[in-house]
């Protein structure tokens, strides 16, 4: 039974690695294929990430047809974080997972609708993917996929997955693979996404470079001197930079500071880890094998990205870039598939591992190398999401999609993470989609709010105008049912009835049953979004703003 | 994921009819049953069952028929007969010639109880009054026993039902009243029980059923030859229900700490009806895979018995064999192995049918239950349910 | 201020419940997981005692010790005593408190005659009152009276049951009425909970969760108790359901006279919904007080950073954190002295070595924290933190609920 190791969670102002890890976060090039904004785009405006556009998904169970989602459409622009808040069953979770097409095949699928990632749509080709027939006398409807297609599109994905888009998820504790260490797990994640920095950085380390000793002293000199920590990271820094590796400036921080603590002289052992960068021939092979696949995967992936941007692709481009990832593969016979990895896989590993521990520096982990070497189930919940959080962002993706990833976790705990995301908010930048339940945890976290009910967006805000000037009855009917720890007498006021049955909702607007409000109109049109205000829109037939355009 | 599957009802609910409510246990099984439809293999396997069972039941009603017996030979023959083509009558009682006759009945009285089996002919002229195609000698020469195997495998599927389903379902429900009670009292009730099953699952299980039933079948009672079967059953019961022990105190274990358990105890229900109105029908879910492995299994046990010679119906009872699917394939075996020796190439003819046809009853049998309980058990799987 | 009227219902003193490590080859004892370490507390009629702290804290346990669906590891729960015996009861606890050791390392002293004779006496009265004591079989009629709703609404309904077999079986237990006359009282119990009688004949599954917490608050209504456990009831539930649920939790206990105790880690809704609040951390209960009291003046460090760290649905409100440094400790392992000292942002040497006695600080409010050696602190206190962060406390006389600033 391990007690889970004390952790700080302030973020330290020493902890530079995260935004070195990511250097071109921001630098990243958004004009390919992003929309032209039809509104004027104002000074402050960033260009959109994700457009969502009528998205549908249904799943087609044996009680009928869930429309799980009928028609929902957001933005999110860059570097920004929206919220999106709805109850049990609203479709939130379902929004998140099908912008990244994970819906569960049968008895899901996402019908219609476009998600506009930097341009490229992630659902093209859906028409073509599945044909439906109802069946007389019942709800059901009978779907004859297309399985060819649906594995083309989900190979597809693997262009936007993860590097462009990146997800959390709820349950912390399974959300690890419990047999594989932490940094096993970060390490698969570096290679995927970041693997052509790491094996370049290999490649081009220089182990034997003669001013290391004078670097290893310094280092030394700083960590028994005492020095504060500030100044040690700088000496470390050194290290890294003389050797052209920054994950050496890591691995020696921690190695002399463990081994002045063990009354060791440290430049022995300084001297052995810098022995993981000196390659061998057969590892610099490997190494050079394995770049050159990547390169060949990226290319491939932003065939991909072309093809979900027109929907044409060059053919022979594809078939050339198969063949050669299989020429590179096998090349070199028997040797390249088992010699090879067995020996030249250590120095990528070691590197993986050092680089997982910077990035688990990056959200404050105060003691890295050993959370870096332990399993999942030694981690407390609030750790692994830290984890997870570190693993998404280390892809350095565009968007992150946190789907509740602190529902599952103590007050205080939540506190921390929360924390946490503001800072590396402010730290990389990258846009989020913050879904959950709790509209306290939205007004803290978000900048725009969507609402969520029963598969339609019945109202987006910015968070103090969604806070002060609630406009469709169901933010109002939520927000009053909130109980508040600094208004104690509040009564706590309920939306009378329950959430719909998503097999037969009702006609019309799907919150209509239980509105105080509603009208003859709200039982037979679906209201359409207007504008109210400054990029205030709802969906409302007791508001008549011009419509909103698309 | 969430998938909004479940379906929260309504607040008022349309009731057809006054006071005349749809059965919920009957929308549940016809629920159970769409998942199941979707499910080709279990279909299959269910389809398999019914005929069985339909063979089964068919075979209640034949009667037991008396022939009297006579040779048909092969090659290596009697000169009176034509080899291979003719049924060649000898009065009876006596020896088969060689080794490749086989005795057939005739129609007319005889002293055996059982029917015998019939050589194959492709000559249709053999088939009036006489011969069925399909036929085959299991000569057992030492008993004068024989089986028609279009009737070994009619009566076969009674008898291998019968068997498999009331051991299998015995060791089930000792197995898994064991487990249960091993499961929610815990401590030295639960040490105790399971070091008894480890004990039971130390001794290999043909070795117990054998000692069981050479031990147990000189008490008094054991005459008869339903009695005889009823041994086999308790022998086998006894050797099987540890796998259910254990697999139901497992399933326990995990049931013991749901929140309803708790409530139960809440409310102050005694142990005794925790056990039986909440524990035993949640745990029973892995028992019907379990169940439906071994009713598969048990004829081959059954049939490996016969083969090691041990004689389950010994012959002051009725006639050694007993037309059990398991049991007509080993027997059938047996003469292989002399045939081996004796014949030279090309001159014996390999009674294949002896063994393929029960052979492929059985694995028909056991394949089916498998499937179809496999389907059952995704049908009932409430995280499979789509 | 305890109301001369209302009966107490539970008297529960120095509970402990250690669940017991083992491991090794032989599964000797390792050590035990304290998950309720020395817990007191008074439950009175009609009143709602809310029990906070986060996972791990023990608040669980303390539930289901007080329906006795765990044994104690020691200590005692005493069932209506009369006011009489109650006082005598508080009278010995009080002699006794000296030689309750507090600390770890710190040895009790010796038990002189006086304190001998106060634990023989409190034993004869647990031998009448207390739960413990009883045999299963005089426990039986007691269960209908001490119920709990669980907080899952998925696994405390069994699947396989209809509503209505769940609903009659705690009169089926009891033998209460014949069949038709259960089925009856099923109706009465749905219809009560704002259900739809026609739900009876349905499986747990096919509902809501928050319609299946109301089936679990209707099963425990079943046998008219007087006190029911709360186990973090609409933790699995939507706001909007979360607000029916807990309306309809006030309107029985207004109509019925129920006592509740609420455990939840959600602090906004305890404080809605509760008289008195506890707080516990690792076991312990560190600060009791009334709600408003609890919620404006909150003494202890632990108490006030939960309080920080609960989220405001508020955007323009912007305040202090206090953030707690690292994780809950394991309750096998719990640090020495004052559990919280590994964490606290007021931390001083002497919580390391010795625990805090739990006091009166102010009119009906309990503290166990070193800041308060005894008596009322003054108004306005400021509490040094480690690591730069200042957290003020009690502003004085201010009625900002909490530590905000605009």
């Amino acid at each position: 039974m391990a007690a889970a190791a004390p952790t700080p969670t302030t973020i330290s102002p020493e902890t530079p690695s995260l935004a070195a890890l990511l250097p071109e976060t921001l630098a990243k090039p958004l004009s390919e294929g992003t929309a032209a904004q039809p509104e004027a785009a104002g000074p402050k405006k960033q260009p959109v990430v994700l457009d969502v556009r009528d998205l549908k998904t249904y799943f087609y169970t044996y009680d009928g047809v869930v429309k799980a989602l009928d028609g929902v459409s957001f933005k999110i622009r860059r570097g920004e974080t929206v919220g999106m808040v709805g109850e049990t069953g609203c479709g939130k979770s379902v929004t998140a997972f099908s912008v990244t097409r994970l819906i569960a095949d049968p008895p899901g699928r996402i019908v219609g609708g476009a998600v506009l990632y930097r341009g490229a749509n992630v659902l093209r080709g859906l028409e073509h993917e599945a044909k439906f027939k109802p069946m007389k006398g019942s709800n059901r409807v009978k779907v004859r996929r297309s399985f060819r297609r649906i594995k083309a599109s989900q190979e597809r994905m693997v262009a936007v997955r993860g590097g462009g888009i990146g997800m959390i998820f709820q349950e912390p504790t399974s959300a690890m693979n419990p047999i594989f260490s932490v940094s096993n797990q970060l390490s698969e994640t570096l290679l995927l996404h970041r693997g052509d920095e790491i094996m370049d950085t290999l490649l081009q380390a220089t182990p034997n470079a003669p001013e290391r000793r004078a670097a290893f002293e310094e280092l030394a000199d700083a960590v028994r001197s005492g020095q504060p920590t500030d100044n040690v990271r700088a000496a470390a820094k050194k290290v890294g930079d003389v050797l052209h590796c920054p994950s050496m400036a890591t691995q020696s921080f921690y190695t002399a500071r463990e081994a002045i603590a063990a009354g060791r002289d440290p430049l022995p052992l300084l001297e052995r880890a810098v022995r993981r960068l000196r390659l061998s021939r057969l590892a610099r092979s490997y190494l050079l094998q394995q770049r050159r696949l990547i390169a060949l995967q990226k290319e491939l992936n932003a065939s991909y990205m072309q093809e979900m941007r027109d929907g044409t692709f060059d053919h022979s481009q594809r078939r050339s870039i198969r063949r050669r990832r299989v020429a590179t593969r096998y090349r070199g016979g028997w040797l390249s598939i088992r010699g090879i990895r067995g020996r030249a896989r250590k120095p990528l590993n070691e590197e993986t591992f050092w680089r997982s521990v910077t990035l688990l520096e990056g959200i404050a982990i105060a003691n890295p190398v050993q959370v870096a070497r332990s399993y999942p189930h030694e981690l407390s919940g609030g750790m692994i999401q830290r984890v997870m959080i570190a693993m998404a962002l280390s892809a350095n993706p565009d968007i992150l999609l946190a789907d509740e990833p602190t529902t599952a976790l103590d007050v205080t705990i939540q506190a921390q993470i929360l924390e946490l995301m503001r800072d590396l908010k402010e730290r990389v930048g990258t846009a989020t989609l913050f879904i959950t339940h709790d509209l306290a945890v939205i007004a803290e976290v978000a900048e725009r709010v969507c609402v969520m009910y029963a598969g339609h967006v019945v109202e987006t805000a910015a968070v103090r105008d969604l806070f002060r000037q609630p406009l469709h009855p169901y933010s109002q009917g939520l927000l009053a049912s909130i109980p508040r720890v600094d208004q104690p007498e509040k009564q706590l006021s309920s939306i009378k009835g329950s959430v719909p049955n998503l097999i037969t909702p009702p006609p019309g607007c799907r919150f209509h049953p239980r509105c105080a409000y509603a009208m003859p109109i709200c039982r037979e049109q679906r209201p359409p979004t207007t504008v109210e205000g400054t990029d205030h829109t709802v969906a409302c037939f007791l508001y008549k703003g011009p419509v909103a355009v698309e | 994921m969430e998938s909004t599957g479940t379906t929260p009802a309504e607040e008022s609910t349309t009731t057809k009819g006054r006071g005349r409510r749809p059965n919920p246990h009957v929308a549940q099984f016809l629920r159970t049953f769409y998942y199941l439809r979707r499910n080709g293999l279990a279909m299959f396997g269910l389809a398999v069952i019914l005929i069985l069972v339909g063979i089964a039941l068919y075979a209640l009603t034949l009667p037991i028929p008396t022939q009297s017996l006579a040779f048909y030979c092969g090659t290596n023959n009697q000169p009176s007969c034509v080899p291979g083509t003719q049924i060649c009558t000898y009065p009876q009682g006596v020896v088969a010639p060689g080794p490749n006759c086989y005795q057939t009945p005739v129609s007319g009285g005889g002293v055996s109880s059982y029917p015998s089996i019939i050589a194959p002919t492709f000559d249709l002229a053999h088939f009036s009054g006489g011969p069925l195609p399909l036929g085959s000698l299991t000569v057992d020469p030492s008993h004068n026993a024989f089986f028609n195997l279009y009737d070994g495998l009619l009566r076969g599927s009674d008898w291998s039902l019968i068997i498999s389903i009331s051991i299998v379902l015995s060791g089930a429900a000792i197995g898994a009243i064991v487990g249960a009670v091993a499961g929610t009292f815990g401590g030295l009730i639960d040490e105790v029980l399971m070091r008894l099953v480890d004990i039971f699952l130390s001794i290999p299980a043909i070795l117990f059923v054998i000692v069981i039933i050479a031990v147990l079948q000189v008490l008094p009672g054991f005459t008869s030859f339903d009695a005889r079967i009823g041994l086999l059953v308790i022998g086998f019961v006894l050797v099987w229900w540890p796998f259910y022990a254990r697999i139901v105190r497992g399933q326990v274990l995990v049931v013991r700490e749901q929140k309803y358990v708790e409530a139960a105890r809440a409310c102050g229900a005694g142990k005794g009806r925790i056990i039986m109105r909440h524990i035993l029908p949640n745990s029973v879910y892995p028992v019907f895979i379990q169940v439906s492995l071994d009713v598969g299994t048990i004829p081959l046990f059954v049939g490996t018995l016969v083969f090691l010679g041990f004689a389950v119906i010994p012959t002051t009872i009725g006639s050694g064999i007993f037309p059990e699917w398991g049991s007509i394939t080993a027997t059938s075996v047996i003469p292989l192995i002399s045939l081996l020796t004796t014949c030279q190439f090309g001159q014996c003819i390999v009674p294949w049918w002896q063994f393929f046809f029960p052979g492929f009853a059985l694995f028909m049998f056991a394949i089916s239950v498998n499937f179809l309980s496999d389907g059952l058990r995704d049908a009932l799987d409430p995280r499979l349910r789509r | 201020m305890k109301d001369g009227t209302s009966a107490t219902i539970l008297v529960a003193r120095n509970l402990r419940k250690y669940f017991p490590i083992r491991g090794g080859l032989l599964s000797s004892h390792l050590g035990d997981v304290r998950a309720v370490d020395g817990v007191s507390f008074d439950i009175r009629e009609g009143e709602t005692v809310g029990l906070v702290g986060e996972s791990g804290c023990g608040k669980t346990t303390v539930g289901r010790l007080l329906l006795r669906l765990i044994e104690p590891t020691s200590g005692h729960s005493f069932y209506r005593p009369p006011p009489e015996t109650e006082a005598r009861l508080n009278t010995l606890y009080d002699t006794l408190r000296p030689f309750t050791g507090g600390g770890d390392g710190g040895t009790e002293p010796p038990l002189t005659d006086e304190a001998r004779r106060a634990l023989e006496e409190i034993d004869a009265i647990a031998d009448q009152y207390s739960l413990y004591r009883r045999s299963q079989r005089k426990m039986r009629p007691l269960r209908g009276k001490l119920q709990i709703v669980f907080q899952d609404p998925f696994s405390s309904l069994s699947p396989r049951q209809l509503i209505r077999d769940i609903l009659t079986e705690p009169l089926a237990i009891h033998h209460v009425g014949s069949r038709s006359e259960r089925y009856r009282r099923a109706e009465e119990l749905v219809k009560d909970v704002g259900l739809n009688p026609d739900h009876l004949w349905r499986f747990p599954h096919e509902f809501s969760g928050g319609q299946r917490q109301r089936i679990g608050v209707a099963r425990a209504l079943a046998l008219a108790p007087e006190f029911i456990v709360l186990d973090e009831p609409t933790s699995a539930l939507d706001v909007s359901v979360q607000a029916q649920v807990l309306n309809l939790l006030r309107v029985l206990q207004a109509e019925r006279g129920l006592a509740y105790l609420f455990i939840s880690h959600h602090l906004s809704v305890v404080r809605a919904m509760s008289n008195r609040v506890l707080v516990m951390y690792l076991g312990k209960v560190v600060e009791e007080a009334r709600t408003d009291e609890l919620f404006t003046r909150p003494l202890h460090p632990y108490t006030q950073a939960l309080l920080s760290a609960i989220p405001i649905p508020d955007p323009e409100l912007k305040r202090e954190r206090i953030l707690l440094k690292g994780d809950v400790p394991s309750p096998a392992a719990p640090p020495s002295g004052c559990r919280f000292h590994t964490r606290c942002p007021a931390v001083m040497p002497v919580c390391s070595k010795v625990d805090p006695p739990y006091l009166q600080v102010r009119p009906d409010h309990f503290v166990a924290c070193h800041l308060y050696p005894e008596g009322i602190p003054p108004k306005g206190a400021t509490i040094p933190a480690g690591d730069g962060q200042i957290a003020s406390a009690g502003m004085a006389g201010a009625e900002a609920p909490l530590v905000a600033s605009h």
